[in-house]
Order: C-alpha cells, then sequence, then structure tokens
C-alpha cells in the first residue's frame, strides 16, 4: 500500500516536516472549558468547525466529527484525489471510545431533564462511535468500505492493516485512512486521571492506494502486523512478522517510532531486540500530550518527516492489556519537503 | 424584527410533544373508544382521548398551562421581565365545562385563568375563537406584535377539550362514523375529535438564544361562499397571500403540513389547492389528524410543532391512516409508510375552519 | 484463496446462553423481551428491553476476571469461550498462537459510560474513578477475548455500529482466507443502556413492547444486548482435527450511504448485496434465505424490503428477522444473524419473525416466515446489517458438501 498524500491538524503544526522533532505548544484552553484539570493542554485552542467548515450541516457537529472532517478534506486535496467514482473510496477512522464528550453529555441528559428521553434526537448520532467516519463519508461523498476501529493507542495501525486489507482484497481504490482524538474537558480529566499528564489533540489522516495511477507516493507501507501477548515477547514476534512480510532485512531498518513515552523503553526495546542496535527515534513520545488513537498517526507523520528516499522505519504501538502492532514504512521521493 | 419561535409544546393524546412526533414517525395513533362520552348519544364511538389524570373540569385550560409552561422554560422568557402578551385561539372555549355544569364562572370560559397559571405575570390574554384555524390566526396576530414591538414575547396557544355538542354534529353529519381518520384516503370516513392543546412561545429573532425556527407569515382569508364546505379559490388565497407576506416562492417549501382532516370534503379540496400552487413533483405533504384526530383549536399550532420538529431532525412522518391516496392527490408527495428523510428549511402549514377562514403559516430554519 | 467454514457459535443472548439453548428458542419463536432491570426506565413511556437475564459471566469464563472488565467486554469473552468450546478448540491450545480476535460493537462499554456520568453527576469530572477510565475504551471487547482465549494473533475491535458484527466476520473472513491465520474468532457485543433507549425512543424508532418486522402495523424497535462469537477455520485446518462444520463463509459486502446518519437507503443497500453476491461468487438467484437486519421500523423493513426487490426480482427468498425475537442488539446483531444464519444452513430449518400478524401492502413479496420456524434446505443464506452512519455490511454464508 502506498501513500499518496496526507492532512494534518496538530498543535505542532499541519506538515510532517512541522512535526518532526517538534513539540506542541501548550495553549490555554481554559476559555473553552472552566473545568479543566489543569489549564493548558497539547490543543488546537483556533479550531472552529464553522470557520472551517461554514454553518450549513455541521451544527451537530461534534469536534471529534469535525476534525476528522478537515483532516479528511486535506488529506484529499493533499493528494490530489477527486472522488470519481465514490464506491471505490473509503474511510478507515481510528478512535478510543468516539466522542466521549457527546455520550457521556447525551447519557447525563437522561438524568438532568424533567423526563428522561427528553434528549437532543440530532445529536444521538454523535454517541456512536462511528460518527466521525459516518459524517465524513456524507461531507465527500465516500461509497466505499466505511470503517470505524476502536482502538486507542493502537486505533491507527490497526486501521493501516485493515485499509490494507481492504486494498487488497478489492474493496476500494482508495481510503483514507486516519485517527482522531478531540480535546475535551472529559478526555481532558480521564488523561489526568488515568495518566497524569497534558491531554493532546490531533487528526491525521493519510491517502493509501494500491496502485496509484496519475499520482507520485510519498512513501509505501509494505507491511502491517498485529498481535495480542503479556510481556515483550508479543511485540518481537510482531515485528518479526511485519518485517518478514515486507521482505525487510533488520539490518534495512533507519528509523524507529515507537508509542514510549519519556522514560519507558518497552517498545523501542523490542525493536532493538530485533534489528540488532539502536535506531533513531521519531515516536511522538509525550511531546503532544496524550493524543489516544491519534498517537500512532502522529507516529507516521514524525517518520515521513524524516525518512529519505528508500529509507526503511517501523512504527510500533502496544495496548495496556496486551495488544501490539508493528508497521514497516519505506520512504519514496522526498517526503520532507513541505508540498503546501 | 422577524418572529422566532423560540419555544412549543404540545399535548395530545400521543403524549408531550416530543412524543408525540415519536409515535407519529412510528406510525402510531392514539385512537381508541371514547371512555368519557356516551356513544349512542352523541352517535360517535371512537376519538382520540388524552388518557392522563385531568381535573373533573376544564380539560384544556389544564393541557394549555401544561403546554405554556414547557414552551417558557424552553424559551427563557420571564415574563415578569419582559413585555409579555397571550394570545389563545380555540373553537369552543371550555364548553365541555358548560355541558357538565362545571363552569358558572363565566371568566374561565376563555384562557385568561389557564395562561395566568403557567405566567402569572402576562399583560394581557386575548381568547380567539376562530374554530379550526384559530391557532393559525392567533399565530398571525402575534408575529405583528412581535414586528411591531408591541411585546418582547408572545405566547400563543392553542385548545380544544371534547364537546358532547361537537361530537353530536358530528355524528349527524356522517351516514356511519369514522373509527379512524383517514387524511387523504379514497376511503376516509370522515373526522374524529382529539383533546389537545399546543402552545408557542415568539420573540424578536436576534440571532441568537433558543429555537430553531423563525415564523416568515401567514396568510388569512376567508372563502364567503359556505358556512362549512371548504373552497378552493379562498384556501388559495391564504396560501398565497402568506408566499406574498414572506416574500417566497412556493417552490422553496420543503413540506407541507396539511390540514388534512379525512372528511369527503376538505381532503380533495385541499389536495387541488395543493397541486394548484406547488406543481408536480411539490414538495412532501404530511397531516397529523390520522394520528392524533382533530384538536380544533390547537391544531394548527400542533402542526407548527410537528413541523419545527421536522427541521430539527430531518424526518418527516408518514400520514397515518392513510392507505391508499384520493384521486385528487395524484401528484401530491404524500410521505407514506415510513418517515421521509428531508433536509426542511421550509414549512407551510395548513388550518381551515367552519365560516370559511383560512390560515396558511410559513415557517423557516434559523440557520 | 483458501475455504472459510465456521466451526463454533457462542450467542450470549435474551434468547438464551449457548448454542443448544438459543436454537430451540430460535427453532420455537421464543421472545427474549423483558421489563428493564438493568436502568431505571420508570420516566421513560416505553420501559421493555432485550436483556440478557441470569448472565453470570464468572460460571462461563476462566481465565479472565469479570470485574476488571465492563460489561460489554464480559458479553464478548463469554460468547468468545461459548464458541471455543462449541468448535471443541481448547483455550491456550496450539491453535491460539495465530487466531485473532474480531469484535464489532456499537457503543462500547456503555455501562461504564453511565456510571462515569454517575460518578460525575456526583463529584464533578474530577471525581471519575481510575477504576471505570481504565475499563472504558471499547478496545477492550477484543482483547477479553483473546485474553480469555490465549489469542496472540491480531485482536480488532470495530466499531461501525449495528453493522459491526458483519465488518468483523468479513474482515476475519479475509484473515483465514489470505492465510494470515487459521482459525479466528469474530462477533460482536454491546449492553443496553439509558441513552440508547432515550436516544432510539426520541427518534420515533423505539416500540413499547413487542418488535413487529415486515408487519403491516411494526412500529420500532426494543433496545437489547449481548455477545455473539463465531468460530471461523480454515476448511483444512478444521478437517484435520474433525471438526464439527456448521457452514462455510462465502464472502461479504460492505458500503457506505454517505448520505445520511440515520435514514437507510434503498440503492445502496442493493448496492451492497450485490456486491456481497459478487464477492461470494453467488447469484441472487441462489440464496434460500436471508437474515433480515429488520429492524421493525417503518423506515428500515420499507426500505430493506425494497431493495430486497431491486436484488432479487418477483421472487424473492423467505426473509426473516431474529430481532423480532432478540429486539436489537446493536453491535453483536448481525453476528446473532450471522449464528441464525449458520443454524439454519447446518440444521435445515428457516429462523421465523415472530409478532408478525398483518402482511404490509406495501411489500407483499416479503415472506416473512411468521410464527414460528420453518423447515427448509437452506443451500446457501445472507445476513444483512445495517448502521447508523450507513455503515452496510453483508454476510454470505453456504451449505458445505
Amino acid at each position: 500500500m502506498k501513500i499518496t498524500g496526507y492532512g494534518l491538524l496538530t498543535a505542532a503544526g499541519s506538515t510532517a516536516a512541522e512535526l518532526a522533532g517538534a513539540s506542541a505548544a501548550r495553549a490555554d484552553m481554559s476559555a473553552l472549558h472552566d473545568d479543566l484539570p489543569r489549564p493548558d493542554a497539547c490543543a488546537i485552542p483556533g479550531f472552529d468547525i464553522r470557520a472551517e467548515l461554514g454553518r450549513k450541516g455541521t451544527s451537530a457537529f461534534d469536534r471529534a466529527t469535525g476534525l476528522a472532517i478537515v483532516a479528511c478534506g486535506r488529506a484529499l486535496a493533499d493528494a490530489g484525489v477527486q472522488v470519481e467514482a465514490p464506491e471505490r473510496v473509503g474511510l478507515v477512522l481510528g478512535t478510543t471510545e468516539g466522542s466521549l464528550r457527546s455520550t457521556m453529555e447525551y447519557s447525563r441528559e437522561t438524568l438532568v431533564q424533567d423526563r428522561p428521553y427528553l434528549v437532543n434526537p440530532v445529536l444521538f448520532p454523535n454517541t456512536v462511535m462511528n460518527c466521525a467516519a459516518g459524517q465524513a463519508a456524507i461531507w465527500f461523498g465516500l461509497k466505499g468500505v466505511n470503517a470505524t476501529i476502536a482502538g486507542g493507542p493502537l486505533a491507527f495501525l490497526q486501521s493501516l492493516r485493515y485499509a490494507g486489507n481492504a486494498l487488497d482484497r478489492g474493496y476500494a481504490d482508495t481510503i483514507l485512512v486516519g485517527a482522531v482524538e478531540e480535546f475535551t474537558a472529559h478526555r481532558a480529566w480521564t488523561a489526568e486521571l488515568a495518566h497524569g499528564g497534558p491531554v493532546g489533540e490531533a487528526a491525521a489522516v493519510f491517502v493509501v492506494e494500491k496502485d496509484p495511477q496519475d499520482r507520485t507516493p510519498i512513501a509505501e507501507v509494505p507491511a502491517v502486523a498485529a498481535g495480542f501477548g503479556q510481556g515483550q515477547g508479543a511485540l518481537v514476534s510482531c515485528l518479526r512478522r511485519a518485517l518478514a512480510r515486507a521482505g525487510a532485512r533488520p539490518e534495512e531498518i533507519d528509523l524507529m517510532a515507537t508509542g514510549d513515552l519519556p522514560g519507558e523503553r518497552a517498545e523501542s526495546d523490542a525493536v532493538t531486540a530485533v534489528v540488532g542496535r539502536d535506531l533513531p527515534q521519531a515516536g511522538p513520545g509525550d511531546r503532544f500530550g496524550h493524543c489516544g488513537a491519534a498517537g500512532g498517526a502522529l507516529a507516521l507523520a514524525g517518520v515521513l518527516g524524516r525518512l529519505g528516499d528508500g529509507e526503511l522505519a517501523v512504527i510500533t504501538g502496544r495496548a495496556a492489556d496486551g495488544a501490539v502492532a508493528a508497521a514497516v514504512v519505506k520512504g519514496r521521493g522526498d517526503a520532507r519537503a513541505d508540498r503546501r | 424584527m422577524p418572529a422566532r419561535i423560540a419555544g412549543s409544546a404540545v399535548r395530545t393524546c400521543l403524549g408531550d410533544g416530543p412524543a408525540t412526533f415519536a409515535a407519529l414517525l412510528r406510525g402510531e395513533d392514539g385512537v381508541a373508544p371514547l371512555r368519557h362520552q356516551d356513544h349512542a348519544a352523541v352517535g360517535v364511538t371512537h376519538g382520540y382521548e388524552i388518557d392522563d389524570d385531568r381535573p373533573e373540569a376544564f380539560h384544556g385550560s389544564h393541557w394549555l398551562t401544561a403546554c405554556l409552561r414547557d414552551a417558557l422554560a424552553q424559551s427563557g422568557v420571564d415574563p415578569a421581565r419582559q413585555r409579555t402578551v397571550a394570545l389563545i385561539g380555540t373553537g369552543l372555549r371550555e364548553l365541555s365545562a358548560v355541558e357538565d355544569g362545571s363552569a358558572f364562572a363565566t371568566e374561565r370560559l376563555h384562557f385568561a385563568h389557564a395562561v395566568r397559571q403557567a405566567a402569572p405575570q402576562t399583560e394581557a390574554v386575548h381568547t380567539l375563537a376562530g374554530a379550526c384555524s384559530a391557532g393559525g390566526h392567533a399565530l398571525a396576530l402575534a408575529q405583528d406584535l412581535i414586528e411591531l414591538g408591541e411585546a418582547d414575547a408572545v405566547l400563543v396557544g392553542g385548545a380544544d377539550a371534547m364537546t358532547v355538542s361537537m361530537l353530536a354534529m358530528i355524528g349527524r353529519v356522517a351516514d356511519r362514523p369514522a373509527d379512524r381518520v383517514r387524511p387523504f384516503d379514497a376511503e376516509r370516513r370522515g373526522v374524529l375529535l382529539g383533546d389537545g392543546a399546543a402552545a408557542l412561545v415568539l420573540v424578536p429573532d436576534r440571532g441568537e438564544g433558543p429555537g430553531t425556527a423563525r415564523v416568515l407569515a401567514t396568510g388569512l382569508s376567508c372563502d364567503a361562499v359556505h358556512p362549512t364546505a371548504p373552497d378552493r379559490e379562498g384556501i388559495l388565497r391564504a396560501m398565497r397571500q402568506a408566499f406574498e407576506r414572506a416574500g417566497r416562492a412556493p417552490g422553496e417549501v420543503d413540506v407541507v403540513y396539511a390540514h388534512g382532516t379525512g372528511t369527503a370534503l376538505n381532503d380533495p379540496v385541499e389536495a387541488a389547492a395543493l397541486r394548484e400552487l406547488h406543481g408536480s413533483p411539490g414538495p412532501l405533504v404530511t397531516a397529523v389528524k390520522g394520528a392524533v384526530g382533530h384538536t380544533s383549536g390547537g391544531s394548527a399550532l400542533l402542526s407548527v410543532a410537528m413541523a419545527v420538529h421536522s427541521m430539527e431532525m430531518g424526518l418527516v412522518p408518514p400520514v397515518t391512516g392513510l392507505r391508499d391516496p384520493l384521486p385528487e392527490a395524484d401528484g401530491l408527495r404524500l410521505v407514506r409508510g415510513a418517515p421521509h428523510a428531508a433536509d426542511v428549511v421550509t414549512a407551510q402549514v395548513d388550518a381551515f375552519g367552519f365560516g370559511g377562514v383560512n390560515a396558511v403559516s410559513l415557517l423557516e430554519r434559523l440557520a | 484463496m483458501r475455504r472459510v467454514v465456521v466451526t463454533g457459535l457462542g450467542p450470549v443472548s435474551s434468547i438464551g446462553i449457548g448454542v443448544a439453548a438459543f436454537l430451540s428458542a430460535l427453532r420455537a419463536g421464543r421472545s427474549g423481551i423483558s421489563p428493564i432491570a438493568g436502568f431505571d426506565a420508570s420516566g421513560f413511556p416505553h420501559r421493555h428491553a432485550g436483556e440478557v437475564r441470569d448472565f453470570r459471566p464468572e460460571e462461563i469464563v476462566r481465565r479472565i476476571r469479570p470485574g476488571e472488565w465492563g460489561h460489554s467486554a464480559q458479553l464478548a469473552a463469554c460468547a468468545a469461550r461459548l464458541a471455543a468450546q462449541d468448535a471443541g478448540l481448547e483455550p491456550g491450545g496450539a491453535w491460539a498462537d495465530e487466531a485473532g480476535a474480531v469484535i464489532g460493537t456499537t457503543s462500547g462499554e456503555s455501562q461504564v459510560v453511565e456510571s462515569l456520568v454517575d460518578q460525575q453527576m456526583a463529584g464533578g469530572l474530577a471525581g471519575m474513578s481510575v477504576a471505570s477510565i481504565r475499563q472504558l475504551p471499547a478496545e477492550r471487547l477484543s482483547y477479553a477475548v483473546a485474553e480469555e482465549l490465549g489469542l496472540a494473533g491480531e485482536a480488532l475491535t470495530l466499531a461501525t455500529a449495528c453493522s459491526a458484527s458483519n465488518y468483523a466476520i468479513g474482515y476475519a473472513y479475509d484473515c483465514v482466507a489470505s492465510g494470515e491465520a487459521d482459525v479466528m474468532v469474530a462477533g460482536g457485543a454491546d449492553s443496553v443502556c439509558r441513552w440508547a433507549h432515550a436516544g432510539f425512543y426520541r427518534l420515533g424508532a423505539l416500540t413499547e413492547k413487542e418488535c413487529q418486522p415486515f408487519d403491516a402495523t411494526r412500529s420500532g424497535i426494543l433496545t437489547a444486548e449481548g455477545g455473539a462469537a463465531l468460530v471461523l477455520e480454515e476448511a483444512g485446518h478444521a478437517a484435520a482435527r474433525g471438526a464439527r462444520v456448521y457452514a462455510e463463509v462465502l464472502g461479504y459486502g460492505v458500503n457506505c450511504d454517505a448520505g445520511h446518519m440515520v435514514s437507510p437507503n434503498e440503492e445502496n443497500i442493493a448496492a451492497c448485496m450485490r456486491i456481497a453476491h459478487r464477492k461470494a461468487g453467488i447469484k441472487p438467484g441462489d440464496v434460500d434465505y436471508i437474515s433480515a437486519h429488520g429492524t421493525g421500523t417503518r423506515a428500515n423493513d420499507l426500505v430493506e424490503a425494497r431493495a430486497i426487490r431491486a436484488v432479487f426480482g418477483a421472487v424473492t427468498p423467505p426473509t426473516s428477522s431474529i430481532k423480532s425475537m432478540l429486539g436489537h442488539t446493536m453491535g453483536a446483531a448481525s453476528g446473532f444473524g450471522a449464528i441464525a444464519t449458520t443454524l439454519a444452513i447446518a440444521e435445515g430449518f428457516l429462523p421465523p419473525t415472530i409478532n408478525w400478524s398483518t402482511a404490509d401492502p406495501d411489500m407483499p413479496w416479503i415472506d416473512p416466515v411468521a410464527g414460528t420456524s420453518r423447515p427448509a434446505e437452506v443451500r446457501v443464506a445472507q445476513n444483512n446489517g445495517f448502521a447508523f452512519g450507513g455503515n452496510n455490511a453483508i454476510t454470505v454464508f453456504g451449505a458445505v458438501e
């Protein structure tokens, strides 16, 4: 599968070059919410759905949906995709649990209204995890395979793998694959309580194609593998499978982007165990805050920002319960160039 | 300044507004054998009664007060601080209380008491007896009050409880009284009454605040032809006047909430008027009386409230009770069988009353 | 391409837990609907749902500790355990080294979300419990399955709403067919919750007590819950270990309406059926039975019936909806549909549509298999799943020679 374009919305910029090595500015988000564990977050303070997408048809969108649609639009434009055969264009989007805020607020309404059914029917679809993918499909008229992957920290790599399969099996010619995580007070608090760190916000969408006819790929993804198991062994064997499927030898790998946070080495140790040496790290770490499902997508963006023509990188991810995934990425042309 | 609908509420046999609209989408109706009336005496066996813990008398007032409370709460209007006027449309006021001997206090025959139960500080309450289009007439006057700056908020209501006299009249008009209302159906057998009330809160539209729709205009006309039979020309005059006042064209309408009483005369005449005005294919056409009966004074505002729900949800409910459309409806896009998904920006609401009084309102979704 | 067969079934439903109980309820046309006990429904005009009564996960699972997982993950893990047992696969055995789990869901851990809301009401967002936050991620539905069965392959949670199980079965089928794995466990899980009950009520899509798919007087769904799992296995792998084979997975189709979030679309559903038939290598005339999405709403059933007519022509196969018995189990729904379809093929009967009494004049071609099941030879059957967001997914199953 080949990457022919991307769209990024992050607190650190909107191109791969900007993301490589950069840290997200911490913005004061207390104007948006008054109930925050800390005023600052790695969020996109200026993001305004109506300013980006207009007023028509956007009034029910939650922030996650707005971010996803804007990122999809940028990806389509970047790759120069015209949706001419809508049934051949798909969308695969990673999430943790959709919009936690939309869901919790909807549930809360059933408790605080005079009668529990006095909820807003228009907002009901926002409680369903495929809302962003469904709305993006409507916005751009994408009638091909449309999947939402709930994978938290692994969501993007799992989405990439799902998209690769859908391309291989002929369910689409072009797929938008990405992940989105919104900034809300709800996520700020869950991140704070569960991880003790600032929450992040990002949306990243990549255009992938099996055989792009009239577009020049900026990178290739020869393999994505996934597995499950406790301990380091699961990721090690997952990485080995990914390399084997990509036909890549361990010594050819130039770069890694792991999901390790500062002070963690679980994933980079697994990479070292497989490739036999320490590799430069392009993973996001905590530079963008806790970005949940979007973390893996930021790792790929970071890799694109540093990977030269023909160079190889591995991207890894690991979930608390033991799920693992690994992707092999190969640079094509100069992905580092700012093409906007 | 244009008039925004900042709150709306209804009570029907199917419940409050959200419950009624949900039931419309499900294709359900609230028709049942009459519980509170002597079938043989009135010659009618079925109706759309509200089955609640109603007080002994003054049912219409009871439901109207409940609607006004709901609508006021949604609107955020405080009659203690904003100049608030109430206009209540009704067919027969609290006649049912007279019939059962409860009303010897004449001041409770109209709805000032009911309004003050919900909003004691309302400056003035006017009850408009305008038969089955009374709510539409009240809405027209309310819009004037807002546009002229005569009031900060207008409570527009409509209410009627079933009366023995009206039931007996229906019983005598029909050869064989209907057991349900079938608007626009080839085999319709007439109208049945429904208990009901509806209330809207109108405020000047300053581009913010609660609410999803504004009132564009209401066209009013009188047939001056026949006391009960509808007249196509009279109806068309009201429709055309509404578009003229609103500065809109019929082609802009997305849905018509028709008067649709299921009587021999109304439906073909209304269908013909709609066809002439809108051409074919015109807008979607639906009607609520198959589900909730004819709620008389409340009926126009009930349709307005349901049209607002359609705008909010992008769904137009089917015409409950409709099986095979009458031939005159050929070419009308009657919604049948299941809700129709539609982006409803502009809605037309028809209401026609005895005496040939017609009110046709146009609503527009706020951007 | 390798052939893929179904060798194990694990239903955890309101009409039965385990394949034997589920099968007998399906044959008899039993209803699983009851007054809601899972949350306080007293303020709702409609107070019935399809809850899994007598659900005691601690009696089914052996490796996970149910208390560490949300209700939906428990349903998924129990369904998977039962499916593996049914397939004769011992958890943690060599087969599990490359086997994976793919679970679909609509609302994930919806009951955990509602616990968080209760905590928020009591003590603000700062008052949310870390234990609840830890149970929240929907990804844990497939992880619970992997953990319970000791699977070392891919664990994936698909959140494509009410067609999610079909998405999951389709993806798992691809994994086995392409040689990624010899065995995959696929299905879906969801739990009843207050917010979905409220939302469906407001949309005019929730009926009071009886779900009546394809009936002229149908008036909506009943919310419901459950866990559904199927063991998908490479045909040779199954044969080598002498496994009992229920049916073969022939293929699947997916597409997206890209039109409206909640209203189904006839043309796109018909297109999805054609994709499924093409991918499965069958023609409409080969289909002996359709397990309908059949939610019982005015709109879905009419649109689905018309799409069936558009694809199949004047004579359409018997088309029944098990939602008449189960209610709408959301992300698990097409998983239960797949189990019913598989059983129809293996056991030679058509699952019924219960609560059906009046034909809808707008869809006279529909034979809903009213009331109780009917003996029939089912060689090929399709299982429809549609969803909010326009996510259509259809799986096709066939008899094994």
